[in-house]
């Protein structure tokens, strides 16, 4: 069965080199039968593809150790439903699925072009096949999953018991189907690029909607590592600025920025050339990322075992990067008529402002990222760069963007008066001072949360008058308001999507203004049967439960806790310690209110059942993790397609 | 599509109307922005006079586990962890400051044990370049919008407005 993963692998990378030739070769010369040929054989990519996913699957369930990746990643403990886990868990087997996503990127890129934008669709396989022979490649020769060990272990190393969990299940693949998926808009870029058509705007609508997908892709799993760590990891945080998670985050912010200048682009033809830069960085630092997560030099939790091929990336990405360069200026065509700024204060100049502190966020998070680095290159020091570097720099930065937030949306095209602008944001600057006075009289005198509190009030507060002003001009026309409501929204997808997606931000940054600012957290030193007080909760200890499992010791500590009086229930907070990887996990016990918090995390148990315990109250996580369905909400109404020629026609006018 | 001459434009004007110059304007809010990264130091940076506790978390959070690989103390629950935990508030109860607390353990460890680098040598790179960076950027985008601007401006006074 492994042999059979291997042949596929081979086939797919044959599969890939003569598509790219074939389509290549092609496209320049207007022979479209080639072309066809190169696409119809990618086609079958993703079905070789499962059949290599298969086997491996096969392997780990049927415990086959005389594969060296099942051996390494597995053992005869480990339950049957955490093998398809420890598929994507090691380095050979992640590589297998980030090939085989792409592949379905693939076919689903070049089907969706070739009936929506066929000119560009052969240049843009050869990009593709590119892509997806370079993986291939990689896997064959320098991280095959199918080697066979040349004698078979009686049993397998298992992987690390941390990642034995739920979250394995969705975060992983998430984030790294996100990285990938940033291929998608790269590759159309390049496409029209290389098509000639770099001045025009027929991409537009298209990298728009790729753009938005990876950028939902990859949005869905920074959520989920980070609600993964929250839950989990129990030190009570979700975003550690570790290098693995920076290399997540950096393309997501170009992509932010890519997905507000096509906008522009599409009403008025402006920042083409700008765009597709865009697209290029943001490709560059998902390449970047893949680097940092194999190549392990820079110490992360996150790393995968280090190995050589993380330069391999490396290299791969200066190619990738120096050749998309190249081709742009090459392959440069005259540009279309296009709209000219006509004022810096109009919707164009916000998003170019957008785009600058969305850009200098991810510069600061890859200077902080490779900084260890250069400071060991220069001067052969160690140093570190963590949390407290990025929340200072980045910080205010952010802070600048949610102002912007509030204002850019309302700002009309072209051209603006401060007379206007100041007649639309009194309501919102109204909502956020009242906020504010109210915050400060209940007790939040920390300035920075009040200012933060104020400020993603303004932008709720802009993003409501908008909403509630469009609801109204639909009702004097003779709708209800619920008709009129429902209307708005689907006939102003890309606006009202976006709409959406910027409350969610905000719901997010309530979490992490709350959270940052007053988290509140003790230790406590406890025997059963004794109580103590935190904040408004009382929790009594009352027992400790010790499980031993094959590969495991548990301890369970069970809480009996108030609040205000109220008994809330059980807590059960717990501790395991896995002799066989001499590592422990613990897994706190959280009571989440929309308000705060409780959470109850061990430290220790000694064998009186005497117990260390972390106490932490964090105020408004809840609305962190609320932010997640909005986010995705809003991203799908703005991909959602237009229905009607009459919607389309509305839409223009308004976006 | 509104004609010109009903739209006055120009920021500039906004700050003709408080009686500034343009440049007086937006070097302003320049400054203020700058100003802005201040309040975050001083937010982040706390004063001295505060519980040893709320120090000693301060420095937990600034020290990295030596043994685990990008964890705070605050963080990790390793034997070593803990053992550093009590070292930095018995320092602080015997009188210690921040910096030297932080010294102490850079000399056993070295540089690397800080999550944050330091303000001297080659790690003061490390807080210099952003700053200077964006600040450029910014400068540099302004100067390329105002030129765009008026060139726009140019070419609607000779009437070759394309309309878009």
């Amino acid at each position: 069965m492994a042999e059979l993963g291997h042949v596929t692998l081979i086939l797919t990378l044959m599969v890939a080199a003569y598509a790219c030739v074939a389509s290549l070769l092609g496209s320049m010369r207007g022979m479209a039968s080639l072309v066809d040929s190169a696409v119809y054989g990618l086609y079958t990519t993703p079905l070789l593809l499962v059949v290599a996913t298969i086997s491996l699957i096969y392997a780990f369930v049927t415990r086959d150790f005389s594969v060296r990746y099942v051996a390494e990643n597995s053992d005869l403990a480990m339950p049957k439903m955490y093998t398809w886990v420890a598929f994507y868990a090691g380095n050979a087997g992640s590589m297998l699925y980030i090939t085989f996503i792409l592949a379905l990127l693939v076919v689903g890129v070049l089907y969706y072009l070739r009936k929506n934008l066929r000119e560009i669709s052969g240049y843009t396989a050869t990009i593709l096949s590119l892509m997806l022979g370079f993986f291939v490649f990689v896997l064959v020769f320098y991280a095959n999953p199918f080697d066979k060990l040349p004698v078979t272990p009686p049993d397998g190393q298992g992987i690390n018991p941390l990642l034995v969990h739920l979250g394995m299940f969705f975060h992983p693949p998430m984030q790294m189907a996100g990285l990938i998926s940033v291929v998608a808009p790269f590759s159309i870029v390049m496409g029209t690029v290389m098509a000639g058509k770099s001045g025009s705007d027929i991409w537009v609508e298209h990298g728009r909607t790729w753009g938005l997908v990876s950028w939902l892709v990859l949005t869905i799993g920074l959520m989920l590592g980070s609600w993964w760590a929250y839950t989990i990891l129990g030190w009570g945080g979700y975003w550690a600025w570790d290098p693995v998670e920076n290399s997540a985050l950096m393309p997501w912010l170009v992509m932010t920025a890519f997905v507000h200048t096509v906008v522009i682009q599409r009403q008025r033809g402006m920042f083409r050339t700008w765009n597709l830069v865009l697209a290029i960085m943001a490709f560059s630092l998902a390449q970047v990322g893949m680097f940092l997560n194999r190549g392990g030099p820079v110490p992360s939790v996150h790393s995968f075992a280090e190995s050589a091929m993380g330069w391999t990336f490396l290299v791969f990405m200066a190619i990738t990067l120096f050749g998309s360069v190249v081709i742009l200026v090459l392959k440069s065509s005259k540009q279309d008529n296009a709209g000219k700024l006509e004022s810096l204060l109009s919707r164009e100049a916000a998003f170019l402002f957008n785009n600058l502190l969305l850009l200098a966020i991810a510069f600061i998070t890859l200077w902080g990222t490779i900084f260890p680095l250069i400071a060991d290159l220069l001067n052969n020091e160690t140093v570190s760069v963590g949390p407290p570097f990025y929340n200072r720099m980045n910080g205010p930065l952010i802070l600048c963007l949610l102002v912007l937030m509030a204002i850019a949306p309302m700002l009309p095209w072209r051209q603006a008066r401060f007379g206007q602008i100041w007649s639309m944001l009194r309501a919102p600057v109204a909502l956020a001072l009242a906020v504010s006075c109210v915050l400060v009289i209940a007790g939040v005198r920390l300035p920075l949360a009040v200012v933060s509190f104020g400020i993603i009030s303004l932008v709720i507060g802009s993003v409501l008058q908008e909403w509630v002003r469009g609801v109204i001009v639909r009702h004097q026309r003779g709708e209800s308001f619920g008709k009129a409501f429902v209307r708005l929204v689907l006939s102003n997808r890309s606006r009202y999507g976006g709409y959406i997606v910027h409350i969610g931000i905000m719901l997010l940054a309530i979490g992490a203004t709350g959270s940052s600012f007053y988290a509140t957290q003790e230790d406590f030193s406890l025997a059963p049967g004794e109580s103590v007080s935190m904040g408004n909760y009382t929790m009594r200890y009352v027992s400790l439960d010790s499980e031993e499992y094959g590969n495991r010791l548990e301890e369970e500590a069970l809480f009996d806790v108030t609040r205000g009086g109220h008994h809330i229930g059980d807590m059960k907070p717990v501790r395991a310690f896995y002799p066989g990887h001499n590592v422990g996990a613990t897994k706190a016990a959280i009571w989440s209110t929309p308000l705060e918090d409780f959470y109850i995390v061990p430290s220790r148990f000694d064998e009186d059942g005497r117990g260390v315990f972390r106490v932490h109250i964090f105020p408004l996580v809840w609305w962190m993790w609320a932010s997640g369905p909005v986010l995705v909400l809003g991203t799908l109404v703005a991909i959602s397609p237009r229905r009607s020629a009459h919607d389309r026609s509305e839409e223009s006018q308004t976006v | 599509m509104e004609s010109r001459s009903q739209v006055s434009p120009r920021p500039g004007r906004f700050a003709k109307r408080l009686g500034v110059s343009k440049i007086t304007y937006f070097t302003t809010i320049l400054i203020a922005l700058l100003f802005s990264t201040q309040l975050f130091a001083c937010a982040t940076d706390g004063g001295t006079g505060r519980s040893g506790e709320a120090r000693a978390v301060d420095l937990d959070k600034v020290l990295m586990c030596p043994v685990c690989p990008g964890e705070s103390l605050d963080q990790s629950q390793t034997q070593l962890a803990y053992q550093m935990k009590s070292v930095i508030r018995v320092k602080i109860n015997e009188g210690w400051t921040d910096q030297q607390i932080l010294d102490y353990f850079v000399e056993r460890y070295g540089s690397s044990v800080l999550l944050e680098p330091q303000t001297e040598g080659v790690s003061l790179l490390a807080w210099v370049v952003p700053p200077v960076a964006v600040l450029l950027s910014l400068i540099v985008l302004i100067i390329l919008l105002r030129i765009r601007v008026a060139q726009s401006d140019k070419a609607h006074v000779e009437g070759s407005d394309n309309g878009r």
